[in-house]
């Protein structure tokens, strides 16, 4: 599997190459993830509009955080939004679909380069940019977002 | 431990760097417990810092989706036993 998109949002030809993965995906009991930069933490809920009509709650829950309150906020609405329009019956996570989303919408609102990893188990170990950090979860599904840096060639 | 044979599923990295990514996995499974995402991450990640300089990145698990941004010939996405691994370097202009 490869899939290759260009970034219109960015002028001229990047060194970078944006693809996505998904690998299999395993519904287990509870998820198992951890990130590094564990910071403070802290819950919020939301009323998340089903298109059935129905109110549900989406349980927001920081888990490590390095990023301005603000942008952390358009992280959860857009997370949430996206988990919004994926089916509900049966329930199926579509974990690119949303890591699409929430890069396409930091590259294109704060500039390149973001990173978005969701799922119900993984773990990880990445280097960020200050601020440019965030690891959350909507309900059972975890989401790591982070930036790097965009540092000039050495060439 | 019996060791399983890696499947490369998708790459854009040099062969000799694709073999040490995959030897660094199996060297974590031996030292780390299958569960343990986190820390066999972090040998990975630290190992391709030291070899191939800073910026490296690295995502394992059982059950996940990503969408990325990598600089050319440094992106590998390959399993090993139970786990997948993602292994690439942050974008650099």
């Amino acid at each position: 599997m490869r899939e290759q998109q260009d970034s219109g949002d960015v002028t001229g030809r990047r060194g970078g190459v944006i693809r996505s993965l998904l690998g299999v995906e395993r519904r287990l009991a509870e998820g198992d993830a951890d990130a590094e930069g564990a910071l403070g933490a802290s819950s919020e809920k939301q009323h998340l509009a089903a298109d059935s009509g129905e109110e549900r709650k989406a349980v927001v829950r920081v888990v490590a955080a390095d990023m301005p309150p603000a942008l952390q906020r358009r992280a959860f609405r857009c997370a949430r939004d996206e988990l919004a329009a994926m089916p509900h019956f049966p329930r199926r996570l579509e974990p690119k679909r949303l890591a699409l989303a929430l890069k396409k919408e930091f590259d294109t609102a704060y500039g390149p380069a973001w990173h978005c990893i969701v799922g119900t188990s993984f773990g990880s170990y990445v280097t960020h940019a200050r601020g440019g950090f965030l690891y959350f979860s909507v309900d059972k599904v975890y989401i790591l977002l982070f930036r790097t840096a965009v540092e000039p060639s050495n060439h | 431990m019996l060791e399983g044979k890696a499947v490369v599923e998708d790459t854009d990295m040099p062969a000799k760097m694709q073999a040490q990514a995959m030897s660094a996995a199996s060297r974590a499974l031996d030292r780390f417990d299958v569960l343990d995402c986190r820390s066999i991450a972090s040998h990975i990640k630290k190992e391709f810092d030291a070899i191939h300089g800073p910026g490296w990145q690295c995502v394992v698990g059982s059950g996940f989706g990503c969408y990325i941004t990598h600089s050319k010939g440094s992106f590998i996405y390959f399993r090993l036993e139970s786990l997948r691994f993602l292994v690439f370097k942050g974008a650099a202009a």
